[in-house]
């Protein structure tokens, strides 16, 4: 069950991270064409034999239809970031080969190029290729050719802080291209956590409601209306009702297993019945989510929320030392004592909570591990406080 | 450093401002290692007075700027400033005179700001440094050894050009792509977020119903949590250093919050500004209120909740891609206009959680720019034209 509602989290990340990814392939694309129609003028001007020409344009032309057709056919995404690799690697080699192969004034200057269109794909294997290259290749270009840099008399000496230079640079811009990357894996990660939550906080409302309010749906009531209302419905259109038999097993489904119905309903195949439980009031499924959350639409202010208050945390940037310990503190407290709506929760059930919810990456990790380190100490605490016997501090 | 390099690790769960903190520390590290090599090796070598004297003197004062504002928490204007002062220390290189490094220059200072991964300032910045290495190939096309009547010459500051202007307009829709990207996410993401606190407002709600009609003692309250939390916090504040007086203050200032109406206080002028300060950063975790402590706490809770049935497979919300029949989609909008009508959704006038939708209401929902979510046009205009069977219901 549990890698079942796994694999839909990890789907649901997967469409996000496709989403981003295609969106790069695009543009990644668009720029190798651009940068393609650049290289033939300059061979055009350059006087390049026209054969010569033609063999470079059909590479081209055969990279960027694959990524044309890579795109368009919705290729899987494990092909997709397999060909943005591809392309890096071929757009360095490209250029390399044009820097010992023919004479181009300036040529090496086109590597900057190569690590714009390296550095639009969004994912880490890319990113490490892409790095890589652009140290290794400019590092070739200022040792084989160190007069690009006119370095006149070049030592070895001045080719080394040069060197040195490039790959500093090159160290630093890996970083942040992978702390951005890691930053929208984590994201992507968080907005499939935060749908699943989100369907399970309902559940728990629907719960409390039930309890406080004692005002559950009546189905029977709730379908006799149904099919009052479908019959009045398809008698004002002059159909025939089409939606009864639907309605009926819809209805049925609230009470019958799938196997049980699959056999009452033989004519209607599987997967149309597997459908139509998503139709049922039955708390976990999805058509009551959905209406509480339309509910919600209504008298919507269409206020906003400022994204810097959007993360919560027990670890703001801006609050104090004093706060941050007081306030998880008073998170563990709240859990240790039973509320209207739950039972208490044990040291260890909490920290097992704290963990499989990954708000503990929400608290200061030296708070954190006091709560590990002084287990024994923080229990006194709270027994005693539970049992109402004074501690002297 | 372990820290720093901790944090690098584990840059996910950092927020943005602690990354770009991280960032400008790294770099201005570097910049400090970089001029202390460079600018004693600069004032040697030159005999202008200007970079004698006007650049390490410009580069101090810019390079002590970002620091303080860095430690002071204001890591967007330190980020301005590191720049500048990179900027600066480049200058100091304009000595060794050779063009091709006045070229490589302004990459060096893109790829600084690249290095930072905010669109604004690249686009500010880079589009004046871009248009500054453009004119100054064209006007000084000559210091490129370059002759005018020589072709290959021109042919190497127009592809030095080129290079430089697809380098900042790819970069330019490598920031658009990630902005967008960005913003998806977080519409997506708040939308979850904010119909998450709905629901929140509504469960707050109820178990308030619950304490009044029960009786009960809300959590603050209680004595028990009182103590406990008062006990926990002096301990675990001793443990990280902080005075037992402070963390005990805190913990009765945080119980006295609950009791005042906030917003009134922080427009009294007779306040102090640390205490403004500490109630606002006290005020998201208030145990009476549906703020981030309520949002964390039902985080936390969710993992205990089932949610939604294991085998649905998504979290689409938009019907036609749950339902594949028309009928069945039309069955399921019926449905939730009979559940909308029905079960309580809304606060009342004394803000209880006790009364559903009206037909009129449900229009306007109906009718909204946020149903698109849900249902398609076609959905919507079996409604609307045939609203009064529907009201019927």
């Amino acid at each position: 069950m549990e890698s079942k509602i796994n694999q839909r989290i990890g789907r649901e990340i997967q469409k996000q991270k496709y989403r981003a990814h295609k969106n790069s392939a695009i543009i990644a694309t668009t720029m190798m064409g651009v940068y393609s129609l650049f290289l033939m003028t300059l061979f055009f001007v350059e006087s390049i034999p026209i054969n010569e020409i033609i063999l470079y344009l059909f590479v081209f032309v055969v990279v960027l239809s694959f990524n044309v057709i890579s795109i368009i056919n919705s290729w899987r995404f494990e092909w997709l970031t397999r060909l943005g690799m591809l392309n890096v690697l071929f757009i360095y080699t490209f250029i390399t080969y044009l820097l010992f192969n023919q004479s181009l004034p300036g040529i090496f200057a086109n590597l900057f190029i190569a690590f714009t269109i390296g550095f639009i794909y969004l994912d880490s294997r890319t990113a490490t290729l892409n790095h890589v290259l652009m140290t290794f290749t400019s590092s070739l270009v200022l040792w084989v050719f160190p007069e690009i840099l006119a370095v006149e008399e070049s030592t070895m000496a001045q080719l080394g802080i040069i060197n040195a230079s490039i790959v500093v640079v090159m160290i630093f811009l890996y970083l942040s291209a992978i702390f951005n990357i890691r930053m929208k894996q984590f994201n992507y990660e968080k907005l499939a956590k935060s749908k699943e939550n989100e369907y399970r906080i309902i559940q728990g409302l629907f719960d409390f409601q039930k309890e406080v309010l004692n005002d559950p749906i009546n189905t029977d009531v709730f379908f006799k209306d149904m099919h009052a209302f479908f019959e009045s419905f398809t008698q004002k259109l002059e159909m025939e009702n089409v939606f009864e038999k639907r309605l009926q097993l819809i209805e049925d489904l609230h009470q019958l297993s799938l196997s049980k119905a699959k056999k009452k309903y033989k004519e209607i195949p599987e997967e149309i019945i597997i459908e139509l439980q998503s139709l049922t009031l039955s708390d976990h499924q999805k058509l009551r989510y959905l209406a509480y959350r339309i509910s919600q639409i209504y008298g919507d202010s269409q206020t906003i929320i400022d994204p810097k208050d959007a993360f919560n945390s027990f670890r703001h940037y801006d609050d104090s030392e004093a706060v941050k310990i007081m306030v998880f503190s008073a998170f563990y407290v709240y859990f240790r004592h039973p509320d209207v709506d739950r039972d208490a929760y044990s040291h260890q059930a909490f920290m097992d909570l704290l963990n499989q919810s990954g708000i503990d990456r929400l608290v200061e990790p030296r708070i954190l591990k006091t709560f590990t380190e002084y287990q024994d100490v923080i229990e006194t605490i709270m027994t005693d406080a539970i049992d109402g016997v004074e501690v002297p501090l | 450093m372990r820290d720093l390099l901790l944090k690098i690790r584990n840059s996910e769960y950092l927020s943005n401002n602690e990354i770009l903190s991280i960032k400008i520390a790294l770099l201005l590290v570097v910049l400090f290692l970089v001029s202390a090599v460079s600018i004693p090796f600069s004032l040697i070598l030159t005999a202008t007075t200007v970079i004698q004297v006007i650049v390490p003197v410009a580069f101090l004062l810019t390079y002590g700027v970002a620091w303080i504002l860095l430690v002071s928490g204001a890591p967007r204007t330190a980020m301005h400033f590191s720049i500048l002062s990179f900027f600066i220390l480049m200058g100091s290189f304009l000595s060794f005179s050779n063009p091709i490094y006045i070229y490589l220059i302004v990459f060096a200072i893109l790829s600084v700001i690249i290095y930072y991964q905010e669109g604004f300032p690249f686009f500010v910045y880079g589009t004046i440094l871009t248009l500054f290495g453009v004119a100054y190939m064209l006007f000084n096309v000559d210091l490129f050894g370059g002759d005018t009547t020589q072709t290959s010459e021109t042919m190497q500051i127009i592809i030095y050009q080129v290079t430089l202007l697809l380098f900042y307009v790819y970069f330019l829709l490598y920031f658009i792509n990630s902005e967008v990207a960005n913003d998806r996410y977080y519409t997506e993401y708040l939308s979850s977020k904010k119909l998450t606190q709905k629901y929140l407002e509504n469960m707050v709600r109820l178990k308030d119903t619950k304490i009044e009609s029960e009786y009960l003692t809300p959590m603050h309250e209680r004595p028990s949590f009182q103590q406990a939390l008062t006990e926990l916090s002096t301990f675990l504040g001793e443990m990280n250093g902080k005075p037992a007086k402070e963390m005990q203050e805190l913990v009765e200032f945080y119980f006295y919050l609950h009791d005042i109406d906030i917003d009134e206080a922080m427009h009294q002028k007779t306040l102090k500004y640390k205490t403004k300060e500490t109630m606002r950063q006290l005020k998201k975790y208030l145990l009476n209120a549906n703020n981030e402590f309520t949002e964390l706490a039902y985080e936390l809770l969710a993992q205990t909740q089932e949610g939604l049935h294991p085998d649905v497979k998504n979290y689409e919300t938009a019907l036609d891609s749950i339902l594949r029949f028309e009928t069945d989609r039309i069955i399921a909008g019926a449905m939730i206009y009979r559940y909308l009508k029905q079960e309580v959704t809304q606060l009342d006038k004394w803000g209880r959680v006790a009364e559903s939708l009206e037909h009129g209401e449900i229009k306007s929902i109906f009718q909204s720019k946020a149903i698109k979510d849900y249902l398609n046009d076609r959905d919507i205009g079996v409604f609307l034209d045939n609203e009064e069977l529907y009201k019927k219901m």
